[in-house]
């Protein structure tokens, strides 16, 4: 039966004028209509992929609507408290005369920050200090994939209304990743509700751990410090306020703290987390000279200005990791290598000072899940 | 030990059964035009023959790639699964424990909950972190 089956498929594949017309018409439709075809198939790609941004924003929104209401508002007025936030933006400042940028850039940083901690306590007011902080970067992840979503609608409904290339080629060749950045900031959202270290906790987490139980105070806005002795040199150790979702003003603790001093300062180390290159191992820690902080430029300029007045030597200690890494769960590998970002220190402690001198270290980054004194509460 | 499954959907039996049958249809065309080609070839049609052999392998390249696609939406499911864990040391003896994340666990809390087993000492929380499975690691 198949024998006969095969003979007859076998007859049918002869090559007549038939085919050959099939053939030219065909040729000839995808000569002028190739590219619309195109164009639909990279439109329905973007479709999918906004269908998964919008499942990403909606379920970030209703997490973050579930935990906001446990804090004394009811389900109804958070949604509604949070909707009148969406969107929120800020305008970067003016750098065609870049005179004052970087001061009118913290000026509006601080701005964002006071209205964003104002809101929290309006719609969390029974939430205590440590939770809101949580609850604010819980909801800026939301924020930015509703940003992200926003974006990429703008260009798939552009694309789709002008069917212009163009527009929906650029937006189709990003998608992988701009579903990769998204997914980042749908799992940080769980990480900041539970309380648990991210990435970006390493530095402060280096910190705690060489603050080894001493009692910290707070040095500048949300940033604790506490004296201790590092290979006999006086370490002065700096971390943001934990254990809520702060990065504090470390420039300006520094900045406080070196001026206090009159600049008898030895050695400032900077600990902080750092974008690894594609192929780097991660959790790789890597030194180099200058101030390791990732912040938008207000709190590093503070730091350079006053290293360079004192001509304090600026040591930078990274711990390599995915940017998407920085933002959610912190990995196995990163929590591990602490041990050698002591060692680390140690050395450059070591090599760099003599005994008796001042040392300031610098655990830079967001201290969610990181407490400010080894077993100072339970 | 908890684990989070991070809201990826798990694909349904349908979806499986889908490529599974797809899988199959396509492999059976593809012996059918293996078998053609050969015939072709044994009757001295150069022309039809290797036209069916070239068909016959093009369909067993798909059949892989389907096979392909079925175990990796099978995978990124099985990849998605990662464990909080939280590390304590006890304060006395310096003894290390492993258990899963608790809502409250914070790094340098002292756990009133947590004694250790061999002294009884309140134990320190020295690390929180996400314990990513080999397989996903490898392929990250």
């Amino acid at each position: 039966m198949i024998q006969a089956l095969g003979m007859k498929l076998m007859q049918t594949n002869q090559s007549d004028w038939f085919s050959w017309i099939f053939f030219l018409i065909f040729i000839t439709i995808m000569q002028f209509y190739a590219s619309k075809l195109q164009a639909q198939l990279w439109i329905n790609e973007i479709r999918k992929a906004l269908a998964k941004l919008e499942e990403y924003t909606n379920d970030a929104t209703k997490k973050f609507v579930e935990e906001a209401s446990k804090y004394g508002r009811s389900r109804e007025e958070v949604e509604s408290l949070f909707k009148r936030i969406k969107g929120f933006f800020v305008i970067q400042p003016v750098t065609l005369d870049p005179f004052g940028a970087v001061k009118r850039l913290e000026h509006l940083l601080e701005s964002s920050r006071d209205h964003l901690n104002k809101f929290m306590l309006e719609i969390a007011p029974k939430a205590d200090e440590w939770k809101r902080s949580n609850l604010r970067d819980q909801m800026a992840g939301v924020l930015a994939l509703d940003m992200i979503y926003r974006i990429v609608r703008h260009y798939f409904i552009l694309g789709r209304r002008t069917q212009n290339l163009i527009y929906i080629a650029q937006i189709q060749m990003l998608l992988p990743e701009i579903l990769r950045i998204a997914k980042a900031y749908w799992k940080a959202g769980e990480a900041f509700r539970r309380g648990i270290p991210i990435g970006d906790s390493i530095g402060p987490m280096v910190a705690l751990r060489l603050m080894n139980g001493a009692e910290p105070r707070e040095v500048a806005e949300k940033i604790v410090g506490a004296e201790v002795d590092i290979e006999g040199r006086r370490a002065f150790v700096i971390k943001a306020k934990g254990p809520g979702s702060e990065v504090g003003r470390p420039g300006v603790a520094i900045e406080r703290i070196v001026e206090g001093r009159e600049g008898d300062v030895s050695l400032i180390i900077m600990i902080d987390a750092a974008a690894k290159l594609e192929g780097e191992p991660t959790a790789e820690v890597v030194e180099g000279i200058g101030a390791a902080i990732g912040d938008p430029g207000p709190e590093k300029l503070r730091i350079e200005e006053v290293a360079t007045k004192y001509r304090i030597p600026l040591h930078a200690i990274a711990i390599k990791e995915d940017p998407l890494d920085a933002i959610t769960t912190m990995r196995e590998e990163i929590a591990r290598s602490v041990d050698e970002v002591i060692e680390r220190v140690k050395m450059a402690v070591r090599s760099k000072t003599l005994p008796g001198d001042f040392v300031l270290i610098a655990g830079i980054g967001n201290t969610v899940g990181v407490g400010n004194r080894m077993g100072g509460a339970s | 030990m908890s684990s989070e499954s991070n809201g990826k959907k798990r694909a349904t039996t349908g979806f499986y059964l889908f490529w599974v049958a797809s899988m199959v249809g396509i492999v059976l065309i593809s012996i059918l035009f293996f078998y053609m080609g050969i015939s072709s070839l044994q009757e001295g049609n150069t022309t039809d023959a290797i036209l069916n052999i070239v068909m016959g392998v093009a369909g067993m390249g798909i059949a892989v790639k389907v096979a392909y696609d079925m175990a990796k939406a099978r995978l990124a499911y099985q990849e998605e699964q990662q464990e909080i864990l939280t590390e304590l040391h006890c304060t006395s003896c310096g003894r290390k424990m492993l258990r899963a994340f608790r809502e409250g666990d914070f790094v340098g809390r002292l756990s009133d909950q947590d004694k250790c087993p061999k002294c009884g000492a309140p134990m320190l929380v020295v690390s929180i972190f996400a314990k990513i499975p080999k397989k996903a690691k490898e392929k990250a």
